[in-house]
C-alpha cells in the first residue's frame, strides 16, 4: 500500500519559464482553476475577467497582484497571456473560446465545449497549433484510469457490453438559472451531466456511431430530467446509459459503469473499482479485486476540492510546455456534443440516429 | 508513549461516505433520526471520545438539541464552516440569492443586523473580507447555545485561500473568530506543508490543524514524506483525519502508523457502531 506523489513533469522535462494564465468567470470552478494555476511551478495567475460587479470588486480588493477585468475582451487585448481558462456558462463559450483562439492563446474550457456540434465545428476551424482542452475531470480520476488500463491491457479480453448510469439528487422542482433554460444551457440533464458520461465512454471504448435515446421531464419545463440511451461504438460494442438529476440518494454525482468482458466483469464509480476475473492477468488476479480510490489516488502539489482538477491542469501545462496533444482536446471533446445532438434528435424522432462528428481541421 | 485523544467524526451522520454512494444513502437514511446520532455520540463518549466534529447541517442542529436536553455525557464540539456541500447544492438549485436568503432566515435578527452592519461598512471601505466573515458568523450563530471548542475552516476554503496567496485572510479568520465570535479558530487542510509554511508569516496561530494522516498517504499532499517532515517540525496541535480512509485501510495498520507521529495529538474517527468506536479507541491508544 502506498501512494506515489505526482511528478512535476514540467519541471523535469524542460527549463521554460512560467506561463501567464488568465481566467474568465470567477465562479466555483473559475476560482478553483485560478488557485491551481497560481500555485503550479510553471504557471502564474495574472488576470481574471468577471462580469459580476460585487465579485469583481471583491477580487480586486483581495488579489492586488492579479488584474481584474469586467470585460473578457479587454483582458485578452491587454494582457500577455499564454493560457486562457474559460469557466462560464456554456452559452458564452463559443464567442469566448473563439476570441481566445484568434489571439493564439492556449485554451482550457469547462465542460461542455459548446451548445452543439455546429458551434464546435466553428471553434475547430479557428485552431492553429494552440493546445486546447475541455475539463472533463473524470478522465483524471484514478478508478476510471485503472479501468482504462485494464481494458488496454487486454487482461479480461475485449469488453462485450456495458451498463452505465450518472445520477445526482439536484432537481425536484422547477428551478431557475441558466442550467434550466434550454436557450442558454442547450438542454437538460443530457447536456449538463450526460456530457461527462459520454466523454468517459469515448475515453474507454472509442468512437460512438449511433444513439437511441428516450427522455422525459418530471420537474423541469422544456428540458429533460431523465434520459435513457442505447449506444453503439465503432467496434460494435453496445451499451446502455441512464442519466438523471432527479434521483434521490445521490448527494454527489455518481457515474457507475458495469462492463462485461469475455473473462470477467468490472463495476466502477468515482470511489471504487470492483473487478471479478476468471483469469490471472497483468493487472488483475483471478477472483475478486476490490480497490478504493484511497488506494489508487496520487498525491498532488496542491489539492483544492479534488486531486483530479490539479492533475488535469498540470497535464494541460505539460502538453503546452512539452508540445504534447491533450487527451481531451477540442476535437475529441466535440464528439461529445455530436453524440448529444444525435441523442436529442433521437428523442424527438423516436428513432435511432447516426452520430456525425465534426470535421477535424 | 503518548495517549491520542479520540474525536468522533460526523460525515457518516450527514450522508457522506468515502467508499460508495450506496453506503452513503444507507447511512443518511439511518441517521435521519437524530436520536440515532445521539446514541452513537453516547457510545463514543463511553469509549473515551472527548470531542465531536459538527457542521451547520440541519441534522446536526437536531442532534444538538437532543444532546442539550438529554445528554448525560460531555463532548467538546468542533464546528466546521462553511457548509460547503450544502452551499454548492443550494447554489445549483437557486443561485447565490437563494443561498443568501437561506442563511438570513436561519439567523437571529440581532446576528443578522450585526452581519449587515459589518458587511456594509466593509463594502463602503472597499473591503470584502468582512462580508465573507459575516456570512461565517451567521452560520456559527446557529450554534450559540452550545459549547464550541473550536470553529474550523473547511479545507476547501483554507486550501483555496492558500493557493491564491491569501494567507492574510486566514489570519483575519483566526482573529475574527477569537475577537468577535469568542471562539478559538482552527484550520482544516489537505496541503499541510503549504499551510505550515504560510503560518510562519502570520500574526496568529490556529488552535488546531486538522489534516489527513494515514499509512497509504491518501490526501497527504504534496507527498506523504513532505507531510511527515512538516508534521515533525510543527509545534502546534494536530488532529489527524482520513486515518481509516473511510474504511479502506485497516484500523490496526492505521493506528500503528499514526502512533509513530509524535506531533499528532488527536484522531478523528467516523465510526457508526459501538463496537467499531471501541475498537478504534483501543487501537489508537495502543491498548489493543
Amino acid at each position: 500500500m502506498g501512494i506515489e506523489p505526482l511528478t512535476d513533469h514540467c519541471q523535469r522535462e524542460n527549463g521554460l519559464g512560467s506561463l501567464n494564465v488568465g481566467v474568465i468567470g470567477a465562479g466555483k470552478m473559475g476560482l478553483l482553476h485560478a488557485g491551481i494555476f497560481n500555485s503550479a511551478t510553471h504557471s502564474r495567475l495574472i488576470s481574471i475577467a468577471e462580469k459580476g460587479p460585487l465579485v469583481s470588486r471583491a477580487l480586486r480588493s483581495l488579489l492586488p497582484h492579479v488584474r481584474v477585468y469586467n470585460d473578457y475582451s479587454e483582458m485578452l487585448d491587454n494582457e500577455a497571456l499564454d493560457v486562457v481558462v474559460i469557466c462560464t456558462p456554456v452559452f458564452l463559450h463559443k464567442s469566448m473560446v473563439e476570441s481566445a483562439l484568434e489571439r493564439r492563446k492556449h485554451v482550457l474550457v469547462e465542460k461542455p465545449l459548446a451548445m452543439d456540434a455546429l458551434q464546435c465545428q466553428s471553434i475547430l476551424e479557428r485552431i492553429e497549433n494552440q493546445k486546447t482542452m475541455v475539463a472533463y475531470c473524470r478522465r483524471f480520476m484514478p478508478t476510471y484510469q485503472h479501468l482504462k488500463r485494464i481494458i488496454d491491457s487486454g487482461d479480461l479480453g475485449p469488453p462485450s457490453s456495458y451498463m452505465a448510469h450518472l445520477f445526482v439528487s439536484q432537481v425536484f422542482s422547477q428551478l431557475s438559472g441558466w442550467q434550466y433554460d434550454v436557450g442558454r444551457s442547450g438542454g437538460g440533464v443530457m447536456m449538463d451531466l450526460g456530457c461527462h458520461a459520454i466523454d468517459l465512454l469515448h475515453y474507454l471504448f472509442g468512437d460512438i456511431v449511433s444513439v437511441n435515446s428516450r427522455g422525459f421531464s418530471q420537474y423541469s419545463n422544456a428540458i429533460e430530467d431523465f434520459v435513457s440511451s442505447d449506444l453503439e461504438s465503432s467496434d460494435n460494442l453496445r451499451g446502455h446509459l441512464d442519466l438523471s438529476w432527479s434521483v434521490k440518494g445521490f448527494r454527489v454525482p455518481e457515474l457507475k459503469l458495469i462492463v462485461d468482458f469475455e473473462n470477467g466483469v468490472i463495476t466502477v464509480t468515482e470511489k471504487y473499482i470492483d473487478i471479478t476475473s476468471k483469469v490471472d492477468g497483468r493487472l488483475v488476479s483471478k477472483g475478486r479485486n476490490l480497490r478504493f480510490r484511497q488506494e489508487l489516488a496520487v498525491s498532488v502539489p496542491i489539492n483544492i476540492g479534488g486531486p483530479e482538477y490539479t492533475i488535469e491542469d498540470m497535464d494541460f501545462l505539460d502538453c503546452i510546455l512539452n508540445d504534447r496533444e491533450p487527451l481531451c482536446n477540442f476535437y475529441e471533446s466535440s464528439k461529445v456534443n455530436a453524440v448529444i445532438d444525435a441523442g436529442y434528435s433521437s428523442m424527438s424522432s423516436g428513432q435511432s440516429r447516426i452520430v456525425e462528428y465534426p470535421r477535424r481541421r | 508513549m503518548k495517549t491520542l485523544q479520540m474525536i468522533l467524526g460526523h460525515n457518516q451522520f450527514i450522508g457522506v461516505d468515502h467508499r460508495s454512494e450506496e453506503r452513503a444513502w444507507d447511512k443518511s437514511v439511518h441517521f435521519s433520526n437524530p436520536s440515532r446520532i445521539f446514541e452513537v455520540a453516547q457510545a463514543a463518549s463511553e469509549s473515551g471520545y472527548k470531542g465531536m466534529m459538527i457542521e451547520p447541517h440541519p441534522r446536526m442542529l437536531d442532534f444538538l438539541k437532543l444532546y442539550h436536553r438529554h445528554g448525560t455525557f460531555k463532548m467538546r464540539f468542533y464546528l466546521q464552516v462553511p457548509y460547503i456541500q450544502g452551499y454548492v447544492q443550494r447554489m445549483g438549485q437557486s443561485g447565490i440569492k437563494g443561498l443568501i436568503w437561506d442563511l438570513m432566515i436561519k439567523s437571529r435578527p440581532s446576528d443578522l443586523f450585526n452581519a449587515c452592519v459589518r458587511s456594509g461598512i466593509g463594502i463602503l471601505r472597499n473591503e470584502y473580507l468582512p462580508l465573507v466573515l459575516s456570512g461565517l458568523a451567521l452560520e456559527v450563530s446557529q450554534f450559540k447555545d452550545y459549547e464550541i471548542e473550536s470553529v474550523l475552516l473547511h479545507n476547501v476554503a483554507t486550501d483555496l485561500l492558500l493557493s491564491l496567496g491569501l494567507q492574510d485572510s486566514l489570519d483575519d479568520f483566526i482573529h475574527f473568530s477569537h475577537d468577535i465570535l469568542g471562539i478559538r479558530a482552527g484550520l482544516v487542510t489537505v496541503n499541510f506543508p503549504l499551510l505550515a509554511s504560510a503560518l510562519s508569516g502570520m500574526s496568529s496561530s490556529p488552535s488546531v490543524i486538522v489534516t489527513p494522516v494515514n499509512p497509504a498517504g491518501f490526501d497527504m499532499n504534496p507527498s506523504k514524506d513532505a507531510v511527515e517532515r512538516a508534521l515533525q517540525a510543527y509545534r502546534g496541535e494536530i488532529m489527524a483525519m482520513n486515518v481509516l480512509g473511510g474504511g479502506a485501510f485497516s484500523v490496526s495498520e492505521s493506528a500503528s502508523y499514526v502512533r509513530t507521529l509524535q506531533r499528532v495529538q488527536s484522531v478523528l474517527i467516523g465510526a457508526s457502531t459501538k463496537e467499531h468506536l471501541a475498537e478504534c479507541a483501543k487501537s489508537f491508544r495502543g491498548e489493543a
